[in-house]
């Protein structure tokens, strides 16, 4: 693989790091939703740099260019990733609807109290 | 000094009763609330025939939320200090008063209640040990300042604390994490021995395949913490 490319795939990683980083220092995003994403720049840095270990995986996976290995990766883990996205949606509209519905009943019962309250009046 | 107990409650119904019973009884300076984080199990009917305080929440929401849902508590009824206790009666509340005069007589913010100063009482296990030795070797990396015990839960915070948690806490494994928050805004963080027990009932939050996950979590919660700013001149 050619040095360029290397060198630009490194400084994108290391850029995303330096900014998702910033963002969890900030508040803006959980910490907790951002490991995959480390993990996925760790991985992907680790092939980009140590190009035996890339073209190693190349070839047991039966790819002809390391490239391409690297482009099959990311879209492998970046569908994990997706996925588990998928999942946390799910939990939070369950979560939501649950929240809601609680919320209606709560009203619903203190506005009782507040009926039978004035009516005593 | 209005004291109160926070005791986050996950299926804790063996253990729930006798906790309660046991702060009643040994830190009679301390009101408490139970936070029974939508247990699945009868911790609910318990609390509810036995008229302990508590707050249902409506959806499982973690340890950290269910904490940080005490220190709100704590900080609407203008409570001085509160200071956390596992549900499953690991914590010793004999300690309580003790660290309430620690906290006043050395004006801390922060008073930790550590098993390993005497290193008496249950001692957790030995991968444990090794997890929160590592730990205290990365918290003082990173303030400077010897924790022996990040992650105890038995923690006596004062109203300045209280303010800073009721607005924002971790949602899950949030002990180190905040250990090196406060200390790194200013607070005056301080440490004295107690004992804990082996758990009598229920099951711990953290197994073993979690133990990774944690491992790297607050090790990376902890850097990320510590670039917080002094926040009060002491």
């Amino acid at each position: 693989m050619n040095i360029r490319i290397q060198i630009i795939i490194a400084v994108i990683i290391i850029l995303a790091f330096i900014y998702i980083t910033n963002l969890v220092r900030k508040k803006k995003v959980e910490l907790k939703y951002t490991i995959s994403w480390y993990v996925l720049g760790v991985v992907y840095l680790l092939f980009d740099l140590i190009p035996p270990f890339l073209n190693g995986f190349t070839r047991l996976i039966g790819i002809a260019l390391p490239v391409n290995m690297l482009i099959f990766l990311a879209i492998g883990i970046i569908f994990m990733i997706l996925f588990s996205q998928t999942v946390i949606i799910s939990r939070h509209t369950q979560d939501l609807k649950k929240l809601v519905q609680q919320n209606a009943l709560l009203e619903e019962r203190l506005r009782k109290l507040e009926e039978e309250s004035h009516e005593k009046e | 000094m209005k004291g109160l107990v926070i005791i986050p409650a996950f299926n804790e119904e063996g253990a729930i009763l006798n906790t309660v019973r046991a702060i009643e009884k040994e830190a009679p300076s301390f009101d408490y609330i139970v936070i029974n984080d939508c247990s699945t199990d009868h911790t609910r009917q318990i609390l509810e025939e036995n008229w302990l305080n508590h707050i249902n929440l409506p959806i499982n929401s973690g340890i950290g939320a269910a904490v940080q849902t005490g220190y709100i508590y704590a900080k609407n009824n203008s409570y001085d200090c509160a200071v956390q206790m596992d549900g499953d009666g690991q914590h010793d509340p004999k300690f309580l008063e003790k660290m309430m005069e620690t906290m006043e007589r050395d004006q801390a913010d922060m008073v930790i209640g550590s098993r390993f100063i005497e290193n008496k009482g249950f001692q957790s296990s030995r991968a444990r040990r090794m997890g929160i030795n590592f730990f205290k070797r990365w918290i003082h990396t990173l303030t400077g300042q010897t924790i022996t015990d990040a992650t105890s839960g038995m923690r006596l915070c004062d109203r300045a604390v209280i303010n800073l948690f009721a607005k924002d806490y971790p949602r899950d494994y949030p002990e180190p994490e905040t250990v090196v928050e406060v200390i790194k805004k200013g607070y005056k963080v301080e440490e004295i021995p107690v004992e804990m027990k082996a758990r009598t009932s229920g099951k711990s939050s953290i197994n073993i395949n979690k133990s990774i996950y944690y491992m790297i979590k607050v090790t990376f919660a902890c850097f990320i913490q510590s670039f917080n700013k002094k926040e009060i001149n002491t």
